[in-house]
């Protein structure tokens, strides 16, 4: 199996499997265009990406190396939420802080299924609570001045009732 | 072990002002995503929660929400009052599939549909009125979406009725433009008159074959599938079928 060594933003090396990498769309095309072969010496920097994180992205992707290609967003399919698999579901149980930062990553380095994955946690983080409850859920600052609020209550006023 | 430590320290000095303290200084994860992200987990809400709830945050989550890719499909009942419709359709360019359900606001809605939503592909219309005191959607207004709207080829106005014939010839005729996909469906009411009027669109017109059948006892249900051209014998077949609910048959 050819390796590849990655640079984390904090200079930890990683040396993994080339295929492995590859899940990451960034350095699957990263790796074409430079031309580097598979057994290229010198770790490919990802400046965005600390080694705390870049390890769990590496985990993700480990465990999801045979994973068929996830399927092209489709606007008319069905949006679910509930669908995260539950080895996924463990993965996730991390504090806010790592959650947002692997969304990040995988936003980064072009990785679909974790960021599938790690957005469907936040929107079911959001679902169903009321707006100070979401505030409270991720520490929101209100801004809206006092008539700024009463003019969007008023929009909404239609959907109180229930 | 350092955390267990400060958990114990917090735990003691558990006033509320360092916990509403401590609170404060936390970071706003959100803040750090960029919009596209945002609005990629919006979109996986159901729009009851972008409306009642995500909206309400604050300003940033506010101006997300009105990202025209959220809104390709809108449903709405008589509870959503007209006003809000209106501002919804006009901000949702992208909008493929509308759905109405016992309102009666029609005419000025189609209008705002001609106006705005070029890109749409399916109406349903259901159990509808024109305006407060006319149950008949305006064939004018009615019209003018088909023109205006070009991928518009489900149309569903169950127990609603529309006050023209031009608007069967219309649909008849414009399933030989050149628009994808080169479907058609028309679910609804439809009078003697107005039924004539399509078939007579249709033989007329010879360039494309249109099959018409019936969806079920009540509607009539046209699709042009590129095969069998219409006869007497299908027409009668759907005339036969179709329960058009006019006040006035």
């Amino acid at each position: 199996m050819p390796r590849i060594k990655l640079q984390s933003s904090d200079n930890e090396i990683f040396d993994i499997e080339v295929e492995i990498a590859k899940c990451s769309v960034t350095i699957k095309t990263m790796l074409e265009d430079l031309g580097m072969d598979d057994e290229e010496e010198e770790a490919v920097p990802l400046p965005n990406v600390n080694s705390a994180i870049l390890r769990k992205v590496l985990q993700w992707a480990t465990f999801h190396k045979d994973d068929p290609p996830p399927p092209e967003d489709d606007e008319n399919k069905e949006k679910r939420t509930d669908d995260i698999s539950s080895w996924d579901a463990d993965f996730l149980k991390v504090d806010q802080g790592t959650l947002f930062e692997l969304i990040l990553a995988a936003n980064y380095l072009d990785i679909k299924g974790l960021l599938d994955v790690t957005c469907k946690t936040v929107a079911n983080m959001i679902k169903g609570k009321a707006p100070e409850e979401i505030r409270k859920t991720f520490n929101i600052k209100n801004d809206f001045t006092a008539s700024e609020e009463d003019q969007v209550r008023k929009e909404n006023e239609w959907c109180e009732e229930k | 072990m350092g955390s267990r430590n400060r958990k114990t320290k917090l735990s003691m000095e558990n006033d509320k002002d360092s916990v509403e303290r401590k609170r404060q200084c936390r970071i706003d994860y959100t803040s750090l995503l960029p919009n596209e992200i945002m609005i990629k987990i919006f979109s996986l809400l159901p729009h009851e929660d972008l409306f009642r709830n995500i909206r309400c945050v604050n300003k940033r989550w506010y101006n997300l929400t009105k990202a025209p890719t959220l809104w390709r499909i809108i449903s709405a009942d008589r509870k959503v009052p007209s006003s809000i419709l209106r501002k919804w359709i006009r901000h949702s360019p992208l909008l493929k599939e509308i759905s109405f359900f016992n309102r009666d606001d029609m005419d000025v809605l189609i209008e705002y549909i001609s106006k705005y939503s070029s890109h749409l592909q399916s109406i349903i219309i259901e159990n509808c009125w024109g305006n407060s005191k006319n149950n008949y959607i305006k064939g004018r207004r009615a019209c003018g979406m088909l023109k205006k709207c070009p991928k518009l080829c489900i149309l569903n106005f169950t127990q609603t009725c529309i006050n023209s014939t031009k608007f069967f010839r219309i649909l008849a005729t414009r399933a030989g433009e050149d628009v994808e996909p080169k479907k058609y469906t028309y679910i609804g009411p439809i009078t003697q008159k107005q039924m004539e009027a399509l078939l007579d669109s249709i033989h007329r017109d010879n360039k494309h074959d249109l099959v018409v059948s019936s969806s079920s006892q009540h509607f009539g249900h046209i699709v042009d599938a590129g095969s069998p051209r219409v006869t007497p014998s299908v027409s009668d077949f759907i005339w036969n079928n179709l329960n058009g609910r006019y006040p006035n048959e």
